[in-house]
């Protein structure tokens, strides 16, 4: 996206989209080619190495990157030029802007939404449960993770381009696993089996963060101990355990 | 023609010959036991045949084309299915979208994204046919993870059912049920593998089962095959009776 501002000139919100898109997509797609071969801890760890990986290039080719400064990005125009920053920028990000993102992260919500519940995303859970009979019902695993690999490329990148007009400068810090961990903090926090987990856990660590940050200069501990109880004490997540809870009475008649 | 025939196939692990250079034929239309002690290799030269492991030298015909190193996919595709000695299903998944799952992957349907699955009312209908034949039209909606070990193994048929295969391969349809569920499981299963005019090899442990079950039995021992024939044949060969049968119907 930066790289847009800097070579290509261009400002407008739904070119930093359509690159972030491509841009994620593409190194997912590469990147896939590799990982998918792996499942669990093994995938985990190499998707990370890699993401440190290009941390590293990012960090160290501060000619094209910036390095630790970054690259500068600046307030987009939003809905190809119609809506534009006119005087207070906080105000345009806080309104305008938030709107914006609020309308594509439900578009993005809905189309996951779809996927999920997909012939394709049929196959996916299947995998998912049982990886051998998957492929004993014609389910092709290892094309099928690439796919899943890449849509999950392309919409971090989708989350990317939106994210980085907020802070008005990309730097490596967000290709950094730490970066990449809060994603995971997310899905733990909120529920990896169910569908709107992930959203609530987002959410709600953001809440908790910015108490945090604002409570005690040892937030991070703050957040450590929260995600030690939870995976402790709440495996299925917020949401999942609610919806447990939710549930029960309905079993017991 | 044979359906499927396999010309010398071997597998060893280590100095063990689990399938120990077989040549083995299927018709059409037939419905075949695959009998033997534990460790004969009936489950490996299912596997072979299925693509779920290679084999180490021979071939495997199926309509007369080689598929000794086609992928499990192609071999799909070609018609041949299978169910597990294990019971092998999509767990957190419900009983009907078991079924519709191989009935979309049948239909190279799986890779379509921007389709809701349940909105498919051909396909829907296509399952929930499935499941009553199978006898499993009550617990649709149920997650297949909380089946009785009995119907875990039906819908494990079902869901190979559901491929429309012409060849079907059962690997002990009825091991891990009780007695008193064996019969109404098999009733169930060759009736509805016979009116789909499907060939099916059962692999199974139960004599009782074999012998009411399949005119034709292939018994094998130690990675080979020991006879081939009708159940009357089975029983009075001598070397499945020294073998395997014992005393039982000697």
């Amino acid at each position: 996206m930066a790289f847009i501002v800097k070579y290509a000139k261009l400002e407008s919100m739904e070119a930093f989209l359509v690159g972030g898109i491509v841009a994620s997509g593409l190194v997912a797609a590469l990147f896939g080619l590799l990982c998918v071969r792996y499942t669990k801890i093994f995938f985990g760890i190499l998707t990370m190495a890699l993401s440190q990986v290009l941390w590293s290039l990012a960090f160290k080719f501060f000619w094209v990157t910036g390095g630790s400064d970054g690259l500068r990005v600046p307030t987009p125009t939003l809905l190809g030029g119609l809506v534009r920053v006119s005087g207070d920028k906080q105000d345009f990000l806080s309104r305008r802007y938030y709107f914006y993102v609020l309308a594509v992260f439900v578009i993005a919500v809905a189309v996951m939404w779809v996927i999920v519940h997909s012939p394709f995303g049929k196959a996916l859970q299947a995998i998912r449960d049982n990886e051998t009979r998957a492929e004993f019902v014609g389910v092709q695993v290892w094309h099928y993770r690439w796919v899943a690999f890449v849509i999950s490329g392309v919409f971090t990148g989708l989350a990317g381009a939106l994210w980085v007009p907020l802070n008005g400068l990309t730097t490596p810090d967000i290709l950094h696993w730490t970066f990449s961990g809060k994603m995971v903090f997310f899905t733990v926090l909120g529920g990896f089996q169910t569908f709107f987990g992930p959203v609530i856990g987002a959410i709600i660590y953001n809440y908790l963060e910015n108490w945090a940050v604002g409570y005690t200069v040892y937030w991070q501990m703050v957040l450590g101990v929260v995600l030690v109880v939870l995976v402790l004490a709440l495996p299925a997540g917020v949401v999942g355990t609610l919806r447990r809870l939710a549930l029960r009475p309905a079993k017991a008649t | 023609m044979d359906l499927l025939k396999t010309t010398r196939l071997a597998k060893s692990f280590g100095d063990t010959h689990a399938v120990d250079h077989v040549d083995f034929t299927v018709s059409a239309g037939e419905v075949l036991a695959l009998i033997g002690s534990n460790g004969a290799g009936k489950t490996t030269l299912i596997n072979l045949i299925s693509g779920l492991i290679p084999p180490d030298s021979g071939r495997i015909d199926f309509q007369g084309a080689d598929i000794t190193r086609a992928s499990i996919h192609r071999k799909i595709e070609l018609g041949i299915a299978r169910s597990f000695q294990l019971v092998n299903l999509f767990d957190q998944l419900t009983v009907q979208d078991n079924v519709t799952l191989a009935i979309f992957s049948r239909e190279g349907r799986t890779r379509r994204l921007f389709s809701l699955a349940d909105a498919d009312t051909a396909v829907r209908d296509e399952a929930a046919h499935v499941l009553k034949e199978f006898g499993l039209d009550g617990r649709t909606g149920a997650p297949a993870g909380g089946l009785s070990q009995g119907e875990r193994k039906l819908l494990d048929v079902a869901v190979a059912y559901a491929l429309r295969p012409k060849l079907l391969f059962l690997d002990e349809p009825t091991s891990g049920v009780s007695t008193r569920e064996k019969a109404p499981i098999m009733d169930i299963i060759t009736h509805v593998v016979r009116s789909g005019g499907i060939t099916a090899v059962i692999v199974e442990h139960d004599m009782d089962v074999v012998f009411t079950y399949c005119p034709r039995i292939v018994a094998m021992h130690q990675g080979s095959i020991l006879a081939d024939g009708t159940p009357d044949q089975i029983r009075s060969n001598p070397q499945v009776t020294a073998n395997m049968l014992g005393t039982q119907t000697a």
